[in-house]
């Protein structure tokens, strides 16, 4: 029965595309048959997904879709409108020099019982910059002089209501609407029609200067500029590297059940070899099993994921502060995820499908397992791995990102490899336990494939919480950097929203008032110190409006960075003492005369004076390392600069250093003082986070854990029914099928909670290895949560749940 | 003329020193085109061994194995899986087809690892399952057949497209009488068309089908001689047996 029919098969040995064709239609068609031995994958997957795509999107929507103060505008110019005519000829001259412009009035008024004035806004709805910065709730845009519309946030402080009357200008004015600044929901104010409110204190006027360089303008008070906004791709970055963690953990499960898979198809996969397919048509049978559940769980997960996004879009807005468009979806990013958990779930596959096809025919017809190899080659890799992520996360110094990463990977990788061997000791090691533990660890140690990729997941899942205890107790106990250190506090007497160059003006009896309720702030805190802090401020220019609360200011010299063309990031000159110029990392005898600022600021600074009409100047300037915490001055004019430039000191705050760690209830009594006076503090951030920190981590790390090893073990016992067959024929009885899963998921979490605490503290170690004394302020419960509860656990765990085990358990699996 | 297989003082040796197994030992072997050659032998004495070592399933641990004149020495893990899909075709007890592939599928699935496109193999299986009988079941896949019907569709996927050495290892040993015999006929037809067929069985009735039965116990051929007429030739129906 010879069929000669006159067939032309390709020349290449691996059969080209209908050999691959074939392949994948019989992997889907094994996929659609037995599609419920995939389902906890599939499952898992489609969760990663979802999370993914719904968190993902949820991320890219955290910053507004326009600056809440500059809207769609490049610049800003803040007008002060105490000279009426002055400001309409700046503004003239504004239309004329950039074209469209878009204009807002801002009159601040006093409301009983507010401690900051309301915000009268004139703003006209749909602006060309200004569109996104207005929003009528509910209701309608006001018209005429006799109608307003409010925010629900000044709705609520000065109960008001649709239909009501509000009168803080003096005249009474009935409200119409409720309005919102979409990218700015703590944005409260009055909405008037411009042609229908009082006259502006101040006028901000958006537009575009595409780079060019302005009219001379007289009323300018603040000139605000933004550049390119790149938090879209910084956010893209991070959950894209957050996906890859959580589905390279999922994959690691996923790599257990396609072992489980491929152990099954064992029979019909040396079948397939038997009648002619190479190796590598063999690997694409389970690698396209991979790629198919990853595509399933891709498509409905990223699906599952966009239908509940609607949801949390609506949660979400209140907590982020801006309104979010629903429809408005990071396609690319999207795309990415899915492409991301297809290629996870394919590698996934590839591991398995690699150790099948590297099986003899003979023994995959027979349905044998293989005997269990060496395994010098993964521990040789782990060793290598570990001494590549050891070592480039020793030169990282905690700085460069790339070499973390690299580190990172190269350690999570040793893990890896070292899951392998470490079964093996583990099953040497339990040869004299009970004939059921031993079984267990036998079976572990025989199928590296799956046991292997259990113990990865467990160890990755342990790993990271581990390493974010650690970390976050490391920030605590080494205060070296962030805003302030943990002895200091920062009082400030500008007001809360002003940028920092404005100063209140204050009489000398209330600059005396001020400073004794600092002074009794500092006495209320141990061996504590106070050290004035005074800005440069140029006496021959006009007092300002501060555009926060309508009152005078004095605006403080400033010097600037160039960031882009002609846009400047400005800083206050504060002056510099002897006291500011160690905390800046200065010798006060070592700075020349002749120099004018002191910077910590590695770009060249120019410096501008208050009105603006002076042209740009390049002081004389010294740079030294800068002060160690953020919200230090680290821009300083020298005492002959200041002499040289006839400015005069301007008191703007003071800085307390307490002689020992301050305390929570410290913190909060020095804030009570303040808010009392009208002054605002800073604190070092943070500190109350890093138990909350701590505590997340490690309940979430268990549960984690938990669940993978839960779906690991649930996998490899189903595998092992052959084996319940056998013991149950020879009399085993339940405690035998108890101690069997128990023992499976003890062995599994001791070398899981072992390799990710090991790997995470070395890696940690490498990290921190000039800085060790953080590892002893970890508190002792952490490790012994994860050292002896994990194991403990899912002993436990495995003991109770086996018992639940239905009889069928012990019939021969389907082949 | 070149026979189909040809094994010169095959030897095949699992593990090693004191645990050595010598599965086969110095076995020399010729099978001619259109010649079935039943192997015969106790349970372990070394039967699907050379199946497997006949097949370049396995490779020999000294020896040489031809197969239509190629010494399959050497060649590579892929060129071996050519030479199984274009020239060797294996029969098994059980578990001959994969299942989610429909009788059609299955018999064209040699063809299709060669790179033959699906239209062409589907047209090829058709033609095969016209001369098994079961142009019906065409659609059906594996676990909507009986025994029999597998084991004859295993037989067409064995020798679809040009391949001429047939292996069988207890082709009709879970199957009953009357399908064993129908299995048996087809192998014997086969042969007459030109291939060469190797059968490894341990049962006399259907080494009678063959035209030479080989003795292998302990691994080594002690006798090969012509079977002797079986009583099942006499009861087939006024038919000869099949050679």
């Amino acid at each position: 029965m010879t069929v000669a029919a006159p067939l032309r098969p390709v020349a290449r040995a691996e059969g080209g595309l209908p050999a691959r064709r074939a392949m994948v239609r019989w992997a889907w068609r094994m996929l659609r048959r037995e599609w419920r031995s995939q389902i906890l994958v599939t499952l898992l997957l489609l969760v990663a997904v979802a999370v993914a795509v719904c968190g993902g999107t949820a991320l890219y929507h955290a910053p507004p879709p326009a600056d809440p103060t500059l809207g769609t505008a490049r610049d800003v110019w803040v007008l002060n409108g105490q000279d009426p005519p002055a400001m309409t000829a700046d503004i003239t001259a504004l239309r004329r020099a950039y074209g469209t412009v878009d204009m807002v009035g801002h009159t601040p008024e006093r409301a009983p019982g507010l401690a900051r004035p309301v915000d009268y806004r004139a703003q006209p709805l749909g602006g060309t910059h200004t569109g996104h910065l207005l929003a009528i709730h509910r209701g309608r845009y006001p018209s005429g002089a006799t109608e307003a519309a409010v925010t629900t946030g000044t709705a609520k402080l000065l109960g008001l209501r649709l239909g009501g009357s509000i009168a803080l200008d003096g005249h009474p004015r009935t409200i119409v609407g409720i309005a919102e600044n979409p990218s700015d929901l703590t944005d409260d104010f009055v909405l008037v029609a411009p042609a229908g409110g009082p006259p502006p204190r101040s006028v901000s006027v958006f537009g575009d200067r595409h780079g060019r360089e302005g009219p001379r303008l007289t009323t300018v008070s603040q000139r605000l500029g933004q550049g390119g906004n790149t938090d879209q791709v910084v956010i893209t970055a991070l959950v894209l590297a957050a996906t890859t963690v959580l589905l390279l953990l999922v994959a690691f499960v996923a790599a257990a059940g396609f072992a489980v898979l491929a152990r099954r198809r064992l029979r019909q996969l040396g079948m397939l070899a038997a009648i002619g397919a190479t190796a590598r048509q063999v690997r694409l049978v389970v690698t396209a099993t991979g790629l198919l559940v990853g595509t399933v769980a891709a498509g409905v997960g990223a699906t599952v994921g966009l239908l509940f996004w609607p949801l949390a879009a609506g949660r979400l807005e209140p907590t982020i502060g801006h309104r979010i468009d629903r429809f408005d979806l990071p396609w690319p990013l999207i795309a990415a995820i899915v492409v991301l958990a297809m290629a996870m779930s394919a590698a996934a596959a590839w591991w398995p499908a690699w150790a099948v096809s590297r099986l003899p025919v003979t023994l995959a017809l027979s349905g044998r397992p293989p005997a269990p190899r060496s395994t010098h080659r993964p521990a040789a890799l782990a060793a290598v791995g570990l001494a590549v992520g050891l070592g480039c996360l020793a030169t990282s110094d905690r700085r460069n990102p790339i070499l973390i990463v690299v580190g990172t990977v190269a350690t999570a990788l040793a893990i890896l490899f070292a899951g392998p061997p470490a079964i093996r000791l583990l099953a040497a090691a339990g040869a004299r336990t009970p004939v059921a533990a031993r079984l267990a660890l036998r079976d572990l140690a025989r199928h590296p494939a799956r046991s292997g990729a259990a113990v990865a997941a467990i160890s990755l899942a342990l790993a990271i919480p581990v390493a974010a205890v650690v970390v976050a107790t490391a920030a605590q106990a080494t205060p070296a950097t962030g805003n302030l250190s943990d002895r200091q506090v920062l009082v400030r007497i500008p007001q809360p929203g002003d940028p920092p160059a404005l100063v209140p003006i204050s009489s000398a009896s209330r600059l005396r008032e001020l400073a004794d309720r600092v002074g009794e702030m500092a006495a209320a805190l141990p061996a504590s110190t106070v050290l004035p802090l005074d800005l440069a401020y140029d006496p021959a220019a006009p007092p300002e409006l501060s555009p926060t609360t309508g009152q005078p200011v004095r605006h403080a010299q400033e010097l600037g960075s160039a960031r882009g063309d002609s846009e400047f990031a400005m800083a206050p000159a504060y002056v510099a003492s002897p006291a500011l110029l160690r905390l800046a990392g200065a010798d006060p005898a070592a700075i020349p005369r002749s120099v004018d600022v002191v910077t910590g600021q590695a770009r060249s600074l120019v410096m501008f004076a208050p009105t603006r009409t002076r042209d740009l100047e390049h002081p004389p300037t010294v740079r030294v390392p800068g002060p160690r915490y953020t919200s230090l001055p680290d821009t300083l004019l020298t005492v002959g600069g200041l002499a040289r430039r006839q400015l005069v000191p301007v008191r703007a705050g003071w800085l307390i250093e307490s002689g020992q760690h301050l305390t929570g209830p410290q913190v909060a009594a020095a804030r009570r003082i303040a808010a009392r006076a009208g002054l605002t503090i800073e604190s070092r951030d943070g500190q109350a986070a890093v138990q909350t920190v701590r505590a997340s981590a490690t309940a979430g790390g268990l549960v984690l854990a938990l669940a993978v090893l839960a779906m690991t073990v649930g996998l490899i016992r189903s595998e092992g029914a052959a084996d319940l067959r056998t013991l149950t024929a020879t009399g085993a009885d339940a405690g035998i099928r108890r101690t069997l899963t128990a023992a499976t998921a003890g062995g599994l979490a001791l070398l899981g909670v072992l390799l990710g605490t090991f790997g995470a503290g070395l890696g940690l170690v490498a990290v921190y290895r000039s800085d060790l004394a953080a590892f002893g302020h970890v508190p002792a419960i952490y490790p012994l949560i994860f050292l002896v509860g994990v194991p403990s656990a899912a002993t436990a765990a495995g003991w109770l749940l086996a018992g639940r085990e239905p009889a069928s358990i012990a019939r021969r699996m389907p082949q | 003329m070149t026979p189909v297989l040809e094994l010169r003082a095959v030897t095949k040796v699992y593990g090693s020193g004191a645990v050595a197994v010598h599965a086969l030992t110095g076995v020399d072997l010729s099978v001619n085109a259109g010649e079935m050659v039943a192997v015969m032998g106790p349970s372990g004495s070394g039967k699907s061994t050379l199946l497997t070592i006949a097949g370049s399933l396995e490779q020999p641990t000294t020896g040489d194995v031809l197969v239509e004149g190629t010494p399959l020495a050497g060649m590579s893990a892929a060129d071996r899986a050519r030479l199984r899909r274009r020239h060797v075709g294996f029969v098994f007890q059980d578990f001959n087809l994969l299942p989610g592939l429909t009788a059609t599928e299955n018999i064209s699935l040699p063809l299709e690892l060669d790179g033959v496109r699906a239209r062409a193999a589907t047209a090829a299986a058709r033609r095969a399952l016209d001369e098994l009988g079961l142009a019906d079941r065409a659609g059906a896949y594996p676990d909507e057949l009986s025994g029999g019907q597998r084991q004859r569709i295993a037989i067409g996927r064995a020798l679809v497209g040009e391949r001429r050495l047939l292996l069988a290892d207890e082709p009709s040993g879970a199957l009953d009488t009357q399908a064993g015999e129908s299995v048996m006929r087809l192998l014997r037809d086969a042969c007459k068309r030109g291939a060469a067929a190797v059968l490894a069985t341990h049962d006399a009735q259907l080494a009678a089908w063959a035209d030479r039965v080989v003795f292998v116990r302990d691994g080594v051929a002690v006798d090969q001689s012509r079977p002797p007429a079986g009583p099942e030739s006499l009861l087939a129906a006024g038919t000869e047996p099949s050679r």
